[in-house]
This record gives C-alpha cells, structure tokens and sequence, in this order.
C-alpha cells in the first residue's frame, strides 16, 4: 500500500489551527466530530478520487467519491489504527467501487474483447508526445485495469487482489502482465 | 516479439518467479535484446504508475457529505446544481449515526427491485410469445457445448446464491430491519421470476431466449445478495 504508517500523518489542511495528528482527528470523527471527518476527508479525498477515476471512470468518481466517504464516516467506529487511515479508506473505497461496477456490469455488459485494443498504435506516433498514463489506462479491458490499479498503483499484493475480484492470484497475475505489456505500447522513446 | 519467456517478464520484475526460473530469465536476458528491451519498457511503465499524482475532485463534495451525515438534508439543496450530480441532491437524506447498524440507500434498493421485477416480466412476456426477432440474436441451443455450459452456469448462480444466502444470514443483524424487509421483497420478486423461467422452460426445454432469461435473472439475484453481503460486512 502507498502509505502504511499508521500514525504519522499530520492534518495542516487549515493553518489557523493547530497540526493534529491522524489518529486524534479519527477519534473524535468517531464519536460524532463532523470538523474533525471533514478535515480527514479533505486530507485524503485526492487519493479516493483518483482511485474512483480509474477504477470506475471520471463519470462516475464523484458520486463514487462521495457515497465512500459516507460509508466511511458509517463504518468508522469499526477502524482499529492497525494501518493508516488513508490505507483504511482506499480499502473501503475498493470494495464499494468493486461492488458498484459489478451491479453495473448486469445492464452494461461490456465484454473484453480484441476490439477494445484496437485503439492502441503500435508505438506512439509523436515522440514528442509524453505518454499519458491516465488516459492510456482508461482503455484498457475492465479486468486488466483493475488489477494493474489495485497492483501498480495502490500497491495491493495479488493475494488481496483476487480476493477482492473474485478471481485466482494466477489470473491476477496475468491480467496485470497483460495491462503493462498494452501500455508500453504508449511509452515515448 | 515472444518467447517462452515474454510473459514471465512482469513476475520477475515483481521478483516473484521461483530461484530456477528466475536464474534462467536473467541469463536469458543476457542474450536476448528483445526480451530486455521488453523488460526495461516495463519497468517504466510500473515506474510511472508509482508516480501517478493524486486528483481531487474538481467540485468540493463536502457539503452534500455532511449534509448526508449530519441529517441536514435541506443543506444538499443549497449546493450549486452544477457542482453535484441533480440525482446526489435527490438521494440526499439523514444517515443514522447509530453506525453499527448498516442501511442500504433506499432509492437505491426499491429501483433495482423494480427495475429487476419490471425487466424480468418484461422480458418473460417476450421471452414466451415467441418472438422471432429475439431468438435470432440468442445462441443456438443445438450447438455443442451450450446445454453443458448453461447448465454449468446455472449450478455456479445456485451455488452462489446459497453461500450468499449464508453470509447475509449471518450478516443480518447488522443491517437495518427496515433495509431487510424491502431486501426480502426484492428478492421475492426476483424468486418469483425465476419460478416463472423454470416453469416456462420446463415446457419448452429449447428455448434458448428462456434459458437465457433464466440465467440472467440468476445473476441478477447473485448482484442483489452479493451487495446486500457487502454492505453487512463493509468495514
């Protein structure tokens, strides 16, 4: 995971007030303390929405944003501090996005199929052209975006990762081998 | 460029291939320009998926947030419609704090269940009056393999539904009793159209929209009870 330090993050969102450590502001969030959620949900909202953004697509990250961090403030007298309140809420952010898609995927079936790579040139036409990561991953087929997000990007060992699609590590595995391989194809030289 | 050893190239990266394998690919790589070329464009790749920065959202979400969570649901309609989804402002309402008790959104709940209830006798009806335009887009129930593979598919959905059936049971006293009721009566529904497929397929076994139909109503209710699972036993 990106940060596993419980503990040592500090919240100086407001310079009025005084530094308060993570776990204090997560105290008093938990019994009732709206100042203090606020102040977690501002310090860690780029994280949610990135994660929303590329797992589910910016259409949707907003609203995904939101109902995570209503979830959050519901579950988070379930927090124990065993890592950072940041890890604890890109799982929760995970597992509600996860369940999302896959209620969606009933109405909108959207196969992985060859097709879906035929966007991708050989090698990018401009050299000048900085490879653009984020849109280059918006293409790729759902399974493999998935686990090259939760792997590559969020840091989620592969074990964790086919538990939470539902799939075997060696799928996990192949999946991830599969995202890269599509998007070197889009490195500059 | 392939090779036998091109698509283990990402797991020695991750350093996850075995002693052998590994001690093998690195020779290998030592002979091989593609492969290492292949490696480096990788390893890149990985490099800046590390680096990728954070993004905030463009509209500050907050407001609608805490209106949701302190129960001021009059404070989502002061929010610029612009800035948030119209469909957020509606759903807007008070959440309970009493947060060892899980409730699904109720908008959420009551329109799946109908639309799954709508849909599937929607579906039912065109399903059975014979429909010619529908069975050509359906898959060929004489095509080797098709009875195998739905009847597979059928028993992985049964198989599904009762461990999800098990997990909400014991899940259930976390959730809230007005949220299990509606639960029930969507699930209800979704049972009876699964009642109506089987009957319907008992007496015409061929059909393949209808043993199609069937399966999809399955999953349909796998969806329900997996995100009714989910929401018991969110952290």
């Amino acid at each position: 995971m990106r940060d596993t330090h419980p503990g040592v993050a500090l919240v100086t969102g407001e310079p009025e007030a005084a530094a308060v450590a993570e776990p204090s502001l997560v105290a008093l969030a938990a019994a009732g303390d709206t100042r203090a959620f606020e102040r977690l949900y501002r310090q860690h909202v780029g994280r949610v929405h990135s994660l929303a953004c590329r797992l589910a697509g910016r259409e949707h990250a907003e609203e995904l944003t939101q109902e995570v961090f209503i979830r959050a403030w519901e579950k988070l007298w379930t927090f124990r501090g065993e890592a950072s309140f940041g890890t604890w809420v890109s799982r929760v952010a995970v597992r509600w996005i996860l369940t999302w898609r896959s209620a969606q995927a009933v109405q909108r079936r959207r196969t992985e199929n060859n097709e879906i790579l035929e966007w991708l040139p050989a090698k990018a036409a401009r050299p000048d052209v900085a490879m653009d990561v984020e849109a280059a991953m918006e293409k790729l087929p759902d399974g493999a975006r998935q686990v090259f997000v939760l792997h590559d990007v969020e840091g989620f060992k592969h074990e964790e990762i086919a538990r939470l699609l539902e799939v075997s590590v060696g799928t996990s595995k192949a999946q991830l081998h599969r995202a890269r391989m599509l998007l070197r194809r889009h490195l500059d030289r | 460029m392939t090779d036998r050893w091109t698509e283990s190239l990402s797991e020695y990266l991750d350093g996850e291939l075995v002693p052998e394998d590994r001690r093998e690919l690195g020779l290998h790589l030592e002979s091989c320009a593609d492969c290492a070329q292949t490696l480096r464009e990788l390893e890149q790749v990985v490099e800046r998926a590390r680096a990728l920065p954070d993004r905030a959202p463009e509209h500050d979400l907050w407001p609608a947030i805490e209106a949701r969570i302190t129960g001021r649901a009059e404070a989502a309609t002061k929010i610029e419609p612009a800035r948030i989804p119209e469909r957020l402002a509606e759903r807007a309402r008070p959440v309970r704090r009493a947060a060892s008790v899980v409730s699904f959104t109720w908008p959420q709940l009551v329109a799946a269940g109908l639309a799954v209830a709508l849909l599937a006798s929607a579906a039912f009806w065109l399903g059975t009056r014979g429909d010619g335009r529908l069975a050509q887009h359906t898959p060929n129930p004489a095509a080797p393999g098709t009875t195998f593979t739905a009847s597979r598919a059928q028993n992985s959905n049964e198989a599904a539904i009762a461990e999800l059936r098990d997990a909400l049971a014991r899940g259930r006293q976390d959730l809230d009793p007005q949220t299990v009721k509606v639960l029930e009566q969507n699930l209800a529904s979704i049972e009876r159209s699964i009642r109506e497929a089987q009957t319907a397929l008992d007496a015409d076994p061929a059909n393949p929209y209808l043993r199609r139909h069937l399966q999809e109503t399955m999953t349909s209710k796998v969806n329900l009870l997996r995100q009714a699972t989910f929401l018991a036993s969110a952290p």
